[in-house]
């Protein structure tokens, strides 16, 4: 097994401060920016430490979560665009490879479609932004919290699972989680659909898509189409993962990933 | 004080089984409730019945009716308060008209409410009030569709160019973020100068508060939860009155509730206690089970607040086993008696419970609410009757040796036209 990295947390002031943005940071080596999902704790994952074996990993969070501000700049998914560009703008890089897991997906692949040359190669985990007619996603905020890890995780009483999210009464943790929710309610309340389809086509780094074979909450067939639309992208599907094949299959997520990176 | 009756207009007719799960409290009865449980021949004589109860109450001398906004819900059944109050406009020649209130959040654009109210405002000579809420989260975020991350901000806007077109005499242009409008000119403008008093329905947050003081519209608290309850928000709002510097007219605030008047308490139990309870227990107690509140649609400052006063109440409740969830049948009529959520009795004893209430609440709007869950027109008429003939005169001038002014109250036309009869 690997050992832990040390990873840093600071701020990071985006255009003037109209954004200020917590980041965590580890490893060396070229810029990878993973963007997160619906969540509202994020800690340092495995699966970011087997990353920062080989890449400096930025982590940012996303406005409107934790104590990120400036969600109020950001209304259409050209906000986040513009957004994203301004982020690694601050942060000094001119391009980097991209994961982007579940709403940070839908981030990733905005970018990458409107701002391509800031976007070496892509990775979508599981990712938001397309709608189905014929496998409609199940409505996520309508989903009881108690149902929510039975769609999100191949298996909900595993140990990574009960340990990802716990239930709590600590009403600041609440707090953070209501705000998680209400913040990404703006992209994806009702229909995880801002209109990516008619952008989609304009990726033009290297993608791969990873899917968890048993996520419930947005179907494997999203993953069929995202390779679809994707020009030249692979499509890997992880076994025994749901929604979190990165938390859940590490190894199998590092295997897909590593080989598409290298 | 002003006295006006509300209506719910609920959809009493409800099958024993429902069409999906195995009960109506797991089934719910909002937002997702299949409308092949709907029968139009019952809804026919309910609109009917309903409409004809308000007119009544204009009859038997209340100062005004009022009506609800509610979506794909079976405690409600008005999604267009516009259209109610029109019908009532047409019958009713004295009543305040009173909508409590439109989800202006929800129409695009916005100036459409401000046209509807315009026109009813003419129709009845300037006799209506506007109520605009934020609207539930089951109507809002789940049945209109709006994310709970912005439908705050688009309430504070339509509330805006609402109040804007009706008093703007020249047009104007509305550059908002929700709604761009190069040319605003609402035809017709509102009877009343400069536009019909705004009520604003609330919960107990602190910003509604605030920005209804700031404003200066009516607050008025609407909920089911009964005197006892709303004494803790209508403290809250006051103290907020005081700390804004603003006038402490009794007339700045509204408060509904349920109220059942017969010969006796003993005679009121049994005439209305299927009704009341049918409304708690199978309309209320089934709602929202699978649509609860959207996450965002309360503000953090109001989940925080939230938190301290349920801790606060686990405190002081601690010894004992806290407050009893509702469970199995739901609250039955002494609970509801006990409690406070209906008033129950002879006139007498009626009119003296709620002069307490308007006292203790201070409000110089009392909105009884009249009919409750399955009444039917016979229980209801006579509920309506009661509380007109023998209630109203002992507390509409509760208010009367004190100087407050109203400035809520809708300033009809002097010289206004009745309706003529049909061919006459």
């Amino acid at each position: 097994m690997t050992t832990a990295t040390t990873h840093t947390e600071r701020t990071v002031s985006v255009r003037d401060g109209a954004f200020e943005i917590e980041v965590r940071e580890g490893g060396e080596g070229p810029p990878l920016l993973y963007l997160h999902n619906m969540m509202a704790e994020y800690g340092w994952f495995p699966f970011m430490d087997r990353l920062a074996e080989n890449y400096r990993v930025i982590a940012p969070i996303f406005p409107g979560f934790r104590e990120s501000t400036g969600l109020q700049h950001i209304d259409e998914p050209v906000d986040t665009v513009v957004y994203h560009n301004d982020l690694l703008d601050a942060l000094g890089l001119d391009s980097v490879t991209l994961i982007g897991h579940e709403l940070g997906g839908m981030f990733a692949a905005e970018l990458a479609a409107l701002s391509p040359h800031r976007v070496d190669k892509l990775v979508l985990i599981d990712a938001y932004g397309l709608w189905l007619e014929e496998v409609p996603c199940p409505d996520y905020f309508a989903t009881p919290r108690r149902t929510l890890p039975t769609l999100m995780w191949h298996d909900h009483m595993s140990e990574v699972a009960q340990e990802y999210n716990p239930p709590t009464r600590d009403p600041e943790i609440s707090i953070q989680r209501t705000r998680a929710q209400t913040s990404g309610s703006r992209f994806l309340w009702q229909f995880p659909d801002r209109g990516l389809e008619k952008r989609i086509h304009r990726i033009q780094s290297p993608t791969l898509v990873v899917w968890g074979e048993s996520d419930g909450q947005i179907p494997p067939e999203y993953g069929q189409a995202f390779n679809a639309l994707i020009p030249g992208s692979q499509l890997v599907t992880i076994p025994e993962a749901g929604n979190l094949p990165q938390i859940e299959q590490v190894d199998a997520f590092m295997d897909a990933v590593s080989g598409f990176l290298a | 004080m002003k006295v006006s009756m509300f209506h719910l207009m609920p959809y009493s007719a409800m099958p024993e089984e429902p069409p999906h799960g195995p009960d109506w409290k797991s089934a719910g009865i909002w937002v997702d409730l299949p409308n092949s449980v709907y029968n139009p021949e019952i809804g026919n004589e309910l609109y009917n019945e309903y409409l004809d109860e308000l007119e009544y109450a204009e009859q038997v001398g209340l100062d005004g009716v009022c009506v609800n906004e509610h979506h794909a819900n079976m405690y409600g059944t008005m999604p267009s308060p516009s259209i109610m109050l029109a019908a009532l406009a047409r019958r009713t020649s004295k009543a305040n008209l009173i909508v409590l209130g439109t989800s202006i959040a929800l129409y695009n654009p916005p100036t459409r409410v401000a046209e509807e109210m315009s026109m009813i405002d003419v129709i009845s000579g300037g006799r209506v009030v506007c109520g605009f809420p934020v609207g539930t989260s089951q109507d809002t975020n789940w049945v209109y569709g709006m994310s709970p991350s912005t439908f705050r901000e688009r309430y504070y806007e339509a509330e805006d160019l609402i109040k804007k077109a009706m008093e703007t005499r020249e047009p104007f242009h509305y550059n908002g973020k929700y709604t761009k409008l190069r040319y605003v000119s609402i035809w017709p403008r509102p009877a009343q100068e400069p536009r019909p008093p705004i009520w604003v329905p609330g919960g107990g947050s602190i910003e509604t508060w605030d920005w209804t003081i700031e404003k200066d519209h009516v607050y008025a608290a609407l909920s089911y939860g009964g005197y006892k309850r709303a004494q803790q928000t209508l403290n809250g709002y006051w103290s907020r009155v005081r700390e804004h510097g603003a006038d402490e007219t009794p007339y700045r605030a509204a408060y509904m509730q349920l109220t059942l008047v017969s010969d006796s308490y003993e005679q009121a139990k049994k005439e209305y206690q299927e009704g009341v309870e049918f409304f708690y227990q199978k309309l209320l107690g089934s709602t929202g089970r699978y649509f609860p509140e959207a996450p965002g649609y309360r503000t953090e400052a109001s989940i925080r607040a939230g938190f301290e006063r349920s801790l606060a109440l686990a405190q002081e409740s601690a010894p004992q086993a806290g407050r009893k969830a509702p469970q199995g049948a739901g609250p039955s009529w002494d609970q509801l008696v006990e409690e406070g959520n209906i008033v129950a009795g002879g006139p007498d004893e009626v009119a003296e419970k709620l002069v307490d209430i308007s006292k203790s609440l201070r409000i110089g709007h009392l909105l009884p609410l009249l009919q409750i869950g399955n009444m039917r027109r016979e229980t209801t008429m006579k509920n309506i009757k009661m509380f007109g003939e023998e209630v109203l005169p002992q507390i509409h001038d509760v208010w009367d040796d004190e100087d407050w002014e109203d400035r809520w109250s809708p300033r009809p036309l002097k010289d206004r036209v009745a309706p003529a009869p049909v061919g006459g």
